[in-house]
């Protein structure tokens, strides 16, 4: 299920090798869950990677399997070349920030950063500056002695960072980081934390469900499903470059066009005609295939245009600001089925209810690994 | 705040004072009584003296029985030999077994909030039991067993007796701040390096304490009022304090009896308050 | 399932680590707890001894007993006295239930309208007495009821009666004691039931043209009915084997099951008939307890 990575093989072993690992366990009634099922995954170092998906697929189960808070039934996970199995979570090199911060409700700001440094048993002088550069370094200095209890949401998540990063792990483990953040400070915290980590050069890796936020802050994105991976990539490939129709659905906005290859186009069942353009087609004639469109490669089509066209009626417009977005319902209106194709203009576009004429680039029409 | 009309609401205040009243007056009523001068008629109101107070305590050995303090009159005649080892007694049986009570019960507390096996829940709701099922059940069952292991009745076995239903009180107390803490904490302190010995200690026992504290001050009170059980595990060397009290109240010998009721009560009281003080919600 | 065949899952130890911390409090309560009880039992099905104590001989004869079934060979003739003082002792407890449940309501329902802090301290308030020995609490009412008690010294002090009231030893007398031994086991779940009442349902019935009685009884009950059921329980099943009570305040006629049960085994020194007797108040109590989260499941499965 792997594809291609998407790094250039440059002798730079990943930090983090996830080899088939499977986590179940039983639920309170007796079901079985299977929250990961076999999954494979190199995390470069150096690099700012994000698992991408929606609840339930396993992201967060992956992140907690290679903390170190529970063990894969099945597979392993290495760090930095060695098989983590059976080392606990104080063990490992790695370190984490919360969803929720975890911070010591008992112990100030440098009580919390230090802690880790105590336990190693850090002389105390090294902790005292150590702790001061960590707070420098998420842009808080000189708030040693503020009790938990007195910070803001922004403030606590920036302790909870210090803390990890104080630790000098070999991968930093985010969850969910912005989750329990307003907007304005999510925005803000996306560009610290991408900042932190070019800085420090250390391996991030981050868990979310927000596509915006995994395309923004990372340099490889995984999306995961149900317990496993659906493609990985930079984000400009996970985006422009869909493998499957989850992926093409979850992260933006797409049209899907199901049916069969005719020829050198896709024909729907609804009667739409796709042109396509991609090579070895004619090799698989009358095989049922998925195609994608993105709505910001359609465009309103001109009176003598030479490139392919859809005809159809305008059902739906939300204007954004920058442009509008629009659902169309392609060929006849009455009578049997009809493909929806979602389109985002720019300018003037026709009113609900007229009809419409969209023109695109075959080269932008994606053929998606078929879902059994 | 609620859209009652006024007089339900001042028909509800009304009752709440009544309430308040019923709970308090015989109470207090007690406590008035005990001071009354008056060797014969209990009731009867005589004037005010603090004669039993000091027939108590000389009692107990706590002064002098010769003193001026104790001086109105027959002491001698009311002197009771057994009320200073009932109530020793009850010191060491309410703090042994609150002690050995708080040890196990926050084990169990601990253990049950951490780990999930097959049949956890029967075994969490088996544990109320003992605290559900009238005392003098218990008291005869503990009564049986001993007897059926030949164990001599005395402090230790009501000590046991003791231990089995306060550690139940004592995990539900604990189970409960332990339900309200933060589970990600302790992960937290794990991926920052700390054992599962250095978590418990730097992490889960500082907020743990408050609970534990009044769990074992819970323990105490509760050990020290009981009489049911103490009356069937105690055997004749070991009487408590209440079961003392509970014959002197049916041979209704003197009016000291209202003072040690009342300085019973006192005691039990201030123990409890001050537990439940620390007990207070804090801020999460 | 998927089409290819799943890892095998590993069997999941049955000790799983930390699990040390239950040995102690398991090993009590087995030792302590249901190693008695099951020798309770087990004594209820066997002989008494001649000197007190027990022959290991198999015999029903203790249940026949307390059921009131005849005996040949012990020339017993059908008595129901002892079913008697079951049903006498299941009243008295109903009726402090009862009693306590009408008494706590309106308490309940004004603490949960206050704001929090004014909760916390009525709460403990209410609790504090509790607290108090029950010793002592019993022996306040006989101060009270007795003859030469409070309220016939005040009586008769105010020339109102020239004879003493008798209101000691009677049923009645060990209700009100039991009442105020018990009232804040009921308070405490009613005021958690009532506490979670949205009143807004309240304000919704109203709007819909219920009056006020309608309301109560169709919105207030149905809502407040698991912190009732609790703490009737709560109430009842501690009041049906009360022992000081009845000993101290109720009638020698008027036989409860504790001094019942306390006679049996420390003057009569029948522990067959006293373990029967045992046995059957743990089942009852059992029995109100498995209907009491019986009652608690199908109210959380009622989600509304």
């Amino acid at each position: 299920m792997m594809s291609a990575p998407p790094f250039p093989a440059t002798g730079t072993t990943p930090i983090v090798c996830v080899s088939a690992a499977s986590k179940s366990f039983h639920t309170p009634d007796g079901r079985l869950v299977e929250a990961l099922k076999a999954v494979s995954l190199d995390i470069p170092a150096g690099r700012f990677t994000t698992l991408l998906g929606p609840s339930g697929c396993g992201k967060t189960t992956l992140l907690r399997l290679i903390g170190g808070f529970e063990e894969p039934t099945g597979g392993g996970i290495f760090i930095d070349g060695k098989l983590m199995e059976g080392i606990p979570a104080h063990h490992r090199p790695t370190n984490t920030v919360f969803q929720h911060y975890g911070l010591f409700p008992h112990l100030t700001v440098a009580g919390n950063v230090a802690y880790g440094l105590e336990i190693a048993k850090v002389p105390k002088a090294e902790i005292r500056q150590r702790v001061a550069e960590a707070l420098e370094m998420v842009r808080l200095p000189g708030m040693e002695t503020r009790k938990i209890t007195q910070l803001s949401g922004g403030q606590q998540q920036r302790v909870a960072l210090a803390r990890a990063l104080v630790l000098r792990p070999k991968i930093l483990l985010l969850d969910e980081p912005m989750a329990a953040l307003d907007r304005k400070l999510r925005k803000e915290m996306q560009t610290e934390l991408k900042r932190l980590q070019h800085e420090l050069g250390i391996a991030f890796l981050c868990v979310t469900h927000d596509q915006e936020e995994a395309l923004s802050m990372s340099d490889l994105v995984v999306v995961m499903n149900r317990g496993q991976i659906e493609q990985q990539g930079t984000p400009r490939q996970i985006y422009d470059q869909p493998e499957t129709e989850f992926v093409a659905g979850f992260v933006g906005e797409i049209s899907l066009f199901r049916g069969r290859i005719v020829g050198d186009s896709l024909q729907t069942e609804a009667g739409t005609t796709l042109l396509i353009d991609a090579p070895g087609l004619a090799s698989s004639p009358d095989q049922p295939v998925t195609a994608c469109l993105r709505p910001e490669k359609l465009a309103l089509a001109k009176p003598d245009s030479a490139t392919p066209l859809l005809h159809g009626t305008v059902r739906d417009a939300t204007y954004l600001g920058t442009a509008t977005r629009l659902e169309v319902s392609l060929g006849n209106s009455e009578g049997g089925m009809s493909d929806t194709v979602i389109a985002t203009l720019h300018g003037d576009s026709p009113a609900i209810g007229q009809p419409i004429t969209l023109t695109y680039s075959p080269a932008d029409v994606r053929l998606l690994r078929h879902q059994g | 705040m609620s859209l009652r009309p006024s007089p339900l609401k001042a028909a509800l205040l009304a009752h709440l004072w009544l309430f308040f009243l019923f709970l308090y007056l015989p109470i207090a009523m007690l406590v008035v009584y005990s001071f009354n001068d008056n060797a014969v008629s209990m009731m009867t109101w005589n004037g005010f003296t603090f004669d039993w107070y000091w027939r108590v305590l000389a009692n107990i050995g706590l002064i002098s029985p010769s003193s001026d303090l104790a001086g109105s009159g027959n002491l001698q005649l009311y002197s009771d030999p057994n009320l200073g080892p009932a109530a020793l007694n009850s010191v060491i049986v309410a703090l042994g077994s609150a002690s050995l009570a708080t040890v196990i019960g926050t084990l169990s507390a601990l253990g049950l909030a951490r780990c999930t096996f097959p049949g956890k829940l029967t075994y969490r709701t088996a544990l109320y039991l003992p605290i559900v099922i009238p005392d003098i059940v218990l008291g005869i069952a503990l009564l049986v067993f001993l007897a059926a292991l030949s164990f001599p009745l005395g402090r230790v076995s009501v000590i046991l007796a003791h231990t089995v239903f306060l550690a139940s009180y004592v995990t539900v107390v604990v189970g409960a701040r332990l339900a309200g803490m933060n589970t990600a904490l302790e992960e937290a302190s794990a991926d920052l390096g700390a054992s599962p010995w250095i978590t418990f200690w730097r992490v889960t026992f500082p907020q743990l304490v408050p609970g534990i504290v009044g769990g074992f001050l819970l323990s105490v009170v509760i050990s020290f009022d009981d009489l049911v059980i103490a009356y069937f595990t105690s055997g004749v060397g070991a009487t408590t304090l209440p079961v003392y009290l509970f014959g002197a109240i049916k041979r209704n010998v003197s009016p000291e009896i209202n003072a040690i009721s009342v300085l019973m009560m006192l005691l039990s009281m201030v123990i409890v308050a001050l537990a439940l003080w620390l007990r207070r919600p804090t801020r999460a | 399932m998927t089409s290819a065949s799943p890892p095998p899952i590993p069997r999941r130890p049955l000790l799983r680590p930390g699990m040390g911390k239950l040995a102690p409090g398991f090993f009590l309560f087995l030792c302590l707890f249901l190693a008695p009880v099951l020798i309770v039992v087990v004594y209820s099905l066997l002989t008494r001894g001649t000197y007190g104590g027990v022959v290991w001989h198999l015999d029903l004869d203790s249940y026949a007993r307390v059921l009131g079934l005849p005996n040949e060979d012990e020339l017993r003739d059908w008595d129901f006295v002892y079913l008697g003082i079951f049903a006498k002792s299941a009243m008295i407890a109903a009726a402090t239930a009862g009693l306590t449940l009408l008494m706590a309501f309106p308490a309940a329902w004004y603490i949960a309208r206050q704001p929090d802090r004014r909760k916390f301290m009525l709460l403990t308030l209410v609790t504090l007495p509790f607290f108090v020995n029950a010793l002592v609490r019993v022996y306040a009412w006989m101060l009270i009821l007795r003859a030469d008690g409070l309220i016939n010294n005040l009586l008769m002090a105010s020339g109102l009666i020239d004879q003493p009231l008798h209101l000691i030893y009677t049923p009645g007398a060990v209700v009100v004691a039991m009442v105020y031994q018990y009232l804040p086991f009921m308070v405490l779940p009613l005021f958690a039931s009532l506490e979670k009442m949205d009143l807004r349902l309240l304000e919704a019935s109203r709007d819909l043209g219920a009056s006020g009685s309608t309301t109560f009884r169709r919105v207030v009950l149905p809502l407040a009915m698991p912190g009732i059921v609790a703490g009737m329980v709560l109430v009842f099943v501690p009041a049906f084997g009360n022992f000081l009570a009845p000993t101290l305040i109720g009638g020698a006629k008027d036989l409860q099951l504790g001094p019942l049960l306390a006679q049996a085994f420390l003057s009569a020194r029948d522990w067959p008939f006293g373990s029967a007797i045992a046995t059957l108040l743990s089942a009852v109590v059992l029995l109100c307890l498995f209907v009491m989260a019986r009652s608690e499941g199908r109210q959380a499965k009622e989600v509304v």
